[in-house]
């Protein structure tokens, strides 16, 4: 079997072609589990850097593949390369071009840790203030991250992530895991940690005394 | 604040936001891609989308890129295909 990093993006997901978005989407999980620090089918075979390397492999194909207009680039250039190396690139127009090189070679999933390689100008609105879920969301949606991405990157589970940005603090668990949950969540945006978390956590303790005053007063 | 001029940001900002759209507002995508009814159904929805994206982005870059709409296709419509439809 080839290198990974010589299998194209289907070789490395382990895919048809063909595969739908559903196939390429489970895929991808499958591959991210199989290629986990803790992923006891690499036990012993891989070590954490071959792991690492692996999952950001797969990242760049998922990255790829997931991408509909991407992968009809890719496609078309597998076609003129029968070995399925890597495509050239060619030229692009204004409208929606490939992601330079330098970009694709970058999965997610380092972009996101370092802080959003490439959003170094992102303005969110005047540093400091108060953060709350939509300011969160705002910060991420300026980065062009999806949930799911976040997810990937923190291990948080998604529908935790919706909560915090909807602010629904009683779908939440203990404010404990809440604020460890947004330390994470805006260290990935590469926004500061520990400033987000506290304004965060002062939100949802403010919440949470109203609702015991309210059930207080009902008593 | 800065603009967005790079179309690939572009590009990811509006899949971004299209993405929060559909995971909002699941159902009602749903029975917007069911019933031949999304844009009507999700008005508001998507103006808050456009809104948003033409906030962020260079103006001129946005007229020409046609990235919420693209990405409305790629997210909403292509990835509600196991919907029952008349549309397909």
């Amino acid at each position: 079997m080839r290198p990974l990093e010589e299998q194209s993006h289907y070789e490395v997901l382990e895919i048809e072609r063909g595969a739908s978005r559903e196939e390429v989407e489970r895929a991808y999980r499958l591959g991210q589990a199989t290629y986990a620090d803790d992923s006891m089918a690499a036990y012993s075979v891989l070590g954490p850097d071959d792991l690492r390397a692996a999952r950001e492999r797969v990242e760049l194909a998922y990255e790829v593949l997931s991408d509909p207009i991407g992968r009809e680039r890719y496609d078309a250039g597998l076609a003129g390369h029968p070995d399925e190396a890597e495509p050239e690139p060619s030229e692009e127009s204004l409208l929606l071009p490939l992601p330079p090189e330098s970009e694709q070679a970058a999965p997610v999933r380092r972009r996101v840790e370092t802080g959003i390689e490439g959003f170094e100008d992102v303005d969110d609105e005047a540093e400091g203030g108060t953060y709350d879920g939509a300011r969160l969301r705002r910060a991420r949606l300026v980065r062009g991250l999806e949930i799911a991405q976040i997810a990937a990157v923190t291990k948080i589970n998604p529908s935790y992530l919706h909560c915090i940005e909807d602010e629904r603090f009683d779908a939440l668990p203990a404010p404990v895991y809440v604020r460890g949950f947004v330390t994470a969540y805006a260290r990935c945006l590469g926004l500061q940690a520990e400033s987000v978390a506290l304004s965060y956590m002062e939100r949802v303790q403010g919440r949470r005394q109203e609702s015991r005053a309210t059930r207080g007063r009902r008593a | 604040m800065v603009r967005i001029s790079d179309p690939t940001r572009a590009r990811r900002l509006a899949r971004a936001i299209l993405s929060d759209v559909l995971l909002y507002n699941a159902d009602a995508v749903r029975e917007g891609i069911e019933r031949d009814d999304l844009f009507e159904r999700l008005r508001d929805e998507l103006e808050e989308a456009r809104a948003f994206f033409r906030e962020r982005v260079d103006a001129e870059l946005a007229r020409k890129g046609n990235f919420i709409d693209r990405a409305i296709v790629d997210v909403l419509v292509c990835g509600s295909r196991g919907v029952r439809s008349s549309i397909w």
